[in-house]
């Protein structure tokens, strides 16, 4: 494995994209970025979540909430199929909020959380909460599943300044449709504060599951 | 993590479409891919969209947009910008010509007529000089016919939409669209510089979750038939909702003027609440065959939007060749009724020979029917199979359409014979049964859609 690149094994990664309010999204993103709008005033929310059983952060549960955003593409490099600014990201353990606090500079929710994966017959649900309080429930199904390997760009931002890397996700199982057949209840909850519920759609316009997968992190760049 | 599952993880290939499938070279992007780049060059882009283009245009991007060598008949030749062969004698499914008045001898005769009277184009802004005798006729003709006070004619469809909704709305009011809008409808929003919502396709409560937050001005959009999946607007659902939170109503008839109800005003007729919609918009590029489009309403709905609708003060007329042909198309549509009887006619033969062979035609109740494929990858290549054995269609891949719900549209018209019907529906349902899609087309979509 290359120096520097982060190794996380999941059984399960599921997201869902939502669209959202173009103006929550600014609000939300740091200023050197814009929102990728899917229509006019009308951008996308990331509903990301992970199991993973094996790597550098241990065993954990993830959920990460982020707005898509145009990627960074220099010249003869491949293009991802997304980018993503991960705006809240929260974990099951401490281990796991350190891995992604102190090598990712990714922001997250200071205490752990609760996650239950549930798959029954092409469709998985993942249910968030902390403390006893629901953060979200989120609802994916499947179509084809085939090996796939998949390239995103991740943005961060810190008093340090700002960050990009390249995110390698690579699965025995990928499926992504576009049949809105999932779900997305949101909860008033420090998580998602900053997103006016009311307006966020209640099922997703992408669905993208993948199973036993890894996820590979590139070194930070500064951009 | 075992032995296997770390071997497993290498043989994983880059680039599927999502259900596995090794897509190639020129299928690994689309243009959402360049829609934004880095750098500082205005011109970033375009050396690694040429780039794709060169790829991607042999292997299925050059059937859009193929030259047709003769007038938008029930069959035509196309010559193939990939082989510059003509394809001859092709049955045509592509063009809209509802009616198929677009080449009858009575219009051309008009527009020769009108060529000799008033040469080529308006030579003007309609405000100024660009309004001439044959635009007043017609507008009065239409506004007769859609039983409205006014019509204002505009060059295009595409500008009556965003003319009409830049020129009533402002920053700070509300436009809710329907999800699947047209592209000049959003377009319209945009330059409005409103606060823009859009409801989930069809759904009322949606809509009405959208509406009851906002007070103030609002506006809500719709189409009377939806141009990618042909199926119709709920009006008497969104009628009532748009009346309870006192929002005003839009509705793009421009694929069901000339088609719905009893006296083919379109949708709004059809269902019996022309009056409680506030504008109607419709277009003369397809059932008539022509070009441009109007607005019907109030006189004084009317009178602003000729004075604030940027998309026509700032246009030249519509040409007074085309309005000529228009106008004797309407007077045809007027006279022969039995155009439309003969369209339906074809709509239901078509709709149950491709729903009865397994096609997945969608929500589609209309002359406009999406033969669903669903393999983004696979269309351009089934559109050229098709091209080949003798029927011209035009296929629609994401992005303009979902992932997965690739089509082609298929526009019925008038003019089609039963017999060039029948071989057209011949002919598809043996190549998508070639490509696996058709008789089983059926099941997969029923598992995958509910």
């Amino acid at each position: 494995m290359p120096d520097g690149q982060g190794c996380y094994y999941f059984n399960h990664g599921l997201s869902c994209l939502f669209e959202m309010p173009t103006s929550d999204a600014r609000r939300l993103l740091p200023s050197h970025l814009e929102p990728l709008e899917v229509q006019h005033e009308c951008s996308i929310l990331s509903v990301t979540a992970f199991d993973f059983y094996e790597g550098d952060g241990g065993e954990y549960e993830e959920l990460v909430l982020s707005i898509l955003v145009p990627p960074l593409v220099k010249p003869g490099d491949p293009l991802p199929k997304a980018a993503l600014y991960p705006f809240i990201v929260a974990t099951t353990t401490e281990l796991g909020r350190k891995e992604g606090i102190d090598r990712w500079k990714l922001p997250h929710l200071m205490r752990d959380i609760d996650v239950e994966f549930t798959e029954d017959d092409g469709t998985i649900s993942v249910s968030v909460g902390a403390g006893g309080e629901p953060i979200l429930d989120v609802t994916g199904t499947s179509h084809t599943f085939e090996p796939t390997e998949l390239l995103f760009h991740s943005f961060m931002s810190d008093d340090d300044g700002n960050f990009k890397s390249n995110i390698t996700l690579r699965g025995e199982g990928y499926s992504e449709h576009e049949f809105e057949k999932g779900s997305l209840k949101l909860y008033e909850h420090e998580m998602t504060q900053g997103l006016t519920i009311d307006e966020i759609a209640e099922y997703p316009f992408r669905e993208q599951w993948m199973k036993r997968g890894v996820e590979l992190f590139s070194p930070l760049e500064t951009v | 993590m075992s032995d296997e599952r770390r071997e497993n993880k290498g043989q994983v290939g880059m680039f599927t479409d999502g259900s596995g499938k090794q897509l190639p070279l020129a299928m690994q992007y689309d243009y959402t891919n360049f829609y934004f780049g880095s750098g500082d060059d205005a011109f970033g882009m375009l050396d690694p969209f040429d780039e794709w283009w060169k790829d991607s245009k042999p292997a299925g991007y050059y059937l859009f947009g193929l030259p047709m060598q003769g007038e938008p008949g029930t069959r035509v030749d196309v010559r193939n910008t990939k082989t510059d062969e003509v394809h001859t004698d092709l049955l045509n499914f592509a063009s809209y010509n509802y009616l198929g008045l677009s080449y009858r001898p009575e219009v051309k005769e008009a527009i020769i007529e009108a060529a000799h009277r008033y040469g080529n184009g308006a030579s003007g802004s309609p405000i100024l000089s660009g309004s001439l005798e044959v635009h007043h006729e017609l507008a009065e003709r239409l506004a007769a016919f859609k039983g409205k006070e006014a019509v204002l004619l505009f060059p295009t469809g595409y500008s009556v939409n965003v003319g009409v909704i830049a020129g009533l709305m402002r920053s700070g009011d509300l436009i809710v669209a329907d999800q699947y809008a047209h592209a000049s409808l959003v377009d319209g929003m945009i330059l409005s510089k409103a606060n823009s919502r859009f409801f989930r396709h069809n759904n009322v409560d949606d809509l009405e979750r959208k509406l009851k937050r906002f007070d103030g001005k609002k506006l809500v959009l719709i189409e009377g038939v939806y141009s990618m999946d042909g199926d119709v607007a709920v009006v008497p659902d969104i009628v009532e909702v748009c009346q309870r939170y006192g929002a005003r109503i839009l509705i793009d008839e421009a694929h069901s003027t000339f088609i719905y109800g009893e006296n083919g005003r379109g949708v709004a007729e059809h269902f019996g609440f022309e009056d409680e919609i506030d504008m109607h918009v419709g277009t003369f590029s397809k059932s008539l065959g022509g070009q441009g489009g109007f607005i019907a309403g109030s006189h004084k709905l009317i009178n602003y939007l000729r004075g604030f609708s940027r998309s026509r003060f700032f246009s030249c007329g519509l040409s007074p060749v085309v309005t000529a042909g228009i106008l004797r198309a309407l007077e045809l549509f007027e006279e022969e009724p039995e155009l439309r009887a003969q369209l339906w006619d074809n709509v239901d033969f078509m709709q149950k020979r491709l729903r009865d062979a397994g096609v997945s035609v969608g929500e589609s109740e209309s002359q406009v029917i999406p033969i669903v494929v669903r393999d983004d990858a696979q269309i351009l290549e089934i559109g050229e199979a098709l091209l080949h054995e003798g029927v011209y269609l035009n296929p629609v891949k994401y992005p303009a359409v979902p992932k997965h719900k690739s089509r082609f549209r298929m526009s019925i018209s008038a003019a089609h014979s039963r017999a060039e019907l029948e071989q057209g529906a011949s002919i598809i349902t043996s190549v998508l049964e070639r490509y696996g899609i058709c008789p089983t087309a059926r099941d997969v979509i029923t598992s995958t859609t509910g």
